[in-house]
């Protein structure tokens, strides 16, 4: 993975708001040529506005956004023909076939492809043999493959992927892992939005958290699970009735979601011991507890005290 | 410096243009082999062709053939049916998020828009000379070459109205069924108050009738195809399907909106 320090795109504070509703709220960041960044943050939290506006195709309440060192208010057609951008709902032409899809983008960028580079494109997004595929005959993950592969049809230097796995069965969502590791492979940056904390961790070189139009954390994913100071998470069904876990020795911190109780410790062993002590006392049975190390999911927990919801 | 400015922007507007009628050509191509589409605004319209062809082979009153009357407005039903498509298309394309794409792309969304129109406009006249060459082989008009071109104008003309008609319900529907629904139900009441004679109408119809926009477009199809002249009322025809035109345009100009708000 080659990154520079070089900001590809430049965010500072900027927001928007859509009537009373914030949508984004005085974000900032840089992204560096050559990373992959993620927004990681559930739906709603502002991450698709924050792209649209990087797109250029939303103006920023305050702020401002610079890509490819240039103002996006005032340079969005010359940006637009250096950026790829993959949209979540996919959004292909559903009466044209697979190749026909690329050949068209081509030329709304000015590069023409003759069919056998759109073939070629295809090839590489694992779609040769769905050249002749209208939208509706390709499964979910081929869908998103043919909408990256249109992102890239004018070699964009940032390509843009919002939600790229949303909705994918693992196999697939690990398929397009792949894809977008081989965008970077090729000199690439690459900003994209999930709200899946494993993506985040397994592609991002960094990752910024948003909750609710608000950039509570930025740095590597190794970096914000380590400000978890190795934070062992032990999760139980809510329990009735409520057992005091602040006071179980060892507990550093507790979040519920409604659904499970979460506790946080540095010593497994000694809050197992209350946590089995205090079920004992209250007659209660723990049910399905199980334990995990420190992940982003307990970061974002951490951050703002409740569970990704999607 | 001015000079080169206008070059470059010269040269930004024929990409653009040169784009959009390459996207133009592509939309039409898949309208052509789009089973579902032509099912609809193609056959529909056969269908209604060869109902008045067999229901008109008994006996018939020598004053009144009702084929005659009947025919051309199955023409332009065939052409203005294209704005159907288009009602449904737009507003899809702004529910799937295909305008926020577009509008992506270096090319300016207007061009694109008006590149979507025009393979529909097309795909309407195409329909519209589909249903004259049946109704030729039928036996059923033998329009000359001069009426016959001037008839395909009056199509064109039709075709550019109702398409822009088209675009325009989608402007203010966002649902894509609910836009091709609208559309329907509004063009199909226009299209029968147009198409039977006005004198089958009370008297307070007939005074309004010669306002629509379906009666100026079947009038003046008609009367090229059947008579080979235009109607008495034909310049008010025509400068009121231009002013239709004209108007539709202007309102999709101003209200257009690329995503659902």
């Amino acid at each position: 993975m080659q990154t520079s320090l070089e900001p590809v795109i430049r965010v500072e504070n900027i927001s928007k708001s859509f009537g009373s509703l914030m949508a984004v709220g005085s974000i900032t960041f840089d992204v560096y040529r050559g990373e992959i960044f993620g927004l990681l943050g559930p739906n709603g939290a502002g991450k698709t506005t924050a792209l649209t506006i990087i797109e250029g195709l939303r103006c920023a309440d305050n702020g401002s956004v610079e890509v490819l060192g240039m103002d996006v208010s005032t340079n969005a057609a010359s940006i637009k023909a250096r950026i790829g951008v993959q949209l979540q709902t996919t959004s292909l032409l559903p009466d044209l076939e697979a190749i026909e899809q690329v050949m068209l983008f081509s030329r709304l960028y000015g590069i023409p492809y003759d069919r056998s580079a759109a073939q070629s494109l295809l090839e590489d997004f694992d779609l040769g043999d769905k050249a002749r595929s209208r939208p509706g005959k390709l499964s979910g993950g081929q869908k998103q493959r043919l909408a990256i592969a249109l992102a890239l049809v004018n070699e964009p230097e940032i390509v843009l992927l919002d939600e790229p796995t949303s909705g994918l069965d693992p196999q697939s969502r690990r398929k397009l892992w792949r894809f977008i590791n081989d965008l970077q492979a090729h000199g690439r940056t690459i900003v994209l939005t999930t709200h899946y904390m494993e993506e985040a961790e397994t592609l991002c070189d960094r990752v910024g958290i948003i909750d609710h139009g608000r950039l509570l954390a930025l740095d590597t994913p190794v970096n914000l699970i380590n400000q978890m100071d190795g934070r062992t998470t032990i999760s139980t069904p809510a329990l009735l009735p409520p057992i005091p876990l602040q006071e179980i020795p060892g507990v550093i911190d507790v979040f519920s979601d409604g659904e499970e109780v979460h506790i946080q410790t540095k010593d497994v062993v000694l809050v197992l011991e209350g946590l089995i002590n205090h079920a004992k006392k209250s007659a209660v049975s723990l049910g399905n507890l199980h334990i995990r190390q420190p992940n982003l999911e307990d970061v974002f927990l951490n951050f703002t005290g409740h569970k990704i919801r999607n | 410096m001015t000079a080169r400015i206008s070059n470059s922007k010269l040269k930004s507007f024929s990409t653009s243009m040169l784009a959009a009628i390459q996207f133009s050509l592509t939309l039409l191509k898949a309208n052509l082999r789009n089973g579902k589409l032509l099912a609809l605004s193609l056959g529909f319209p056969a269908f209604m062709l060869f109902t008045f062809w067999i229901t008109t082979r008994g006996p018939q009153d020598d004053d009144f053939d009702l084929m005659l009357v009947m025919f051309p407005a199955t023409v332009a039903l065939a052409v203005m049916l294209a704005g159907l498509t288009q009602a449904t298309r737009i507003a899809q394309w702004r529910e799937q998020e295909i305008f926020h794409r577009f509008a992506l792309t270096p090319v300016p969304l207007p061009a694109l828009v008006l590149g979507a129109g025009a393979a529909q406009i097309v795909t309407g006249l195409l329909q519209g000379i589909t249903i004259l060459l049946l109704g030729a082989l039928l036996g059923v008009i033998r329009p000359s070459p001069s009426a016959l071109l001037i008839a395909l104008g009056f199509m064109l003309l039709s075709a550019v109205t109702f398409v822009s008609f088209g675009s325009v319900i989608a402007t203010f529907v966002n649902r894509s069924d609910a836009s091709g629904y609208i559309f329907f139900f509004t063009f199909m009441p226009l299209f029968f108050l147009g198409s039977f004679p006005s004198e089958m109408l009370p008297a307070l119809m007939q005074k309004i009738i010669v306002y629509l926009p379906t009666t100026m477009a079947i009038e003046l199809i008609g009367h090229q195809l059947v008579a080979g002249f235009l109607p008495e009322k034909g310049i008010l025809f025509l400068g009121g399907l231009i002013m239709y035109a004209v108007v539709f345009g202007v309102i999709n100009a101003i209200f257009f909106k690329w995503e659902v708000q």
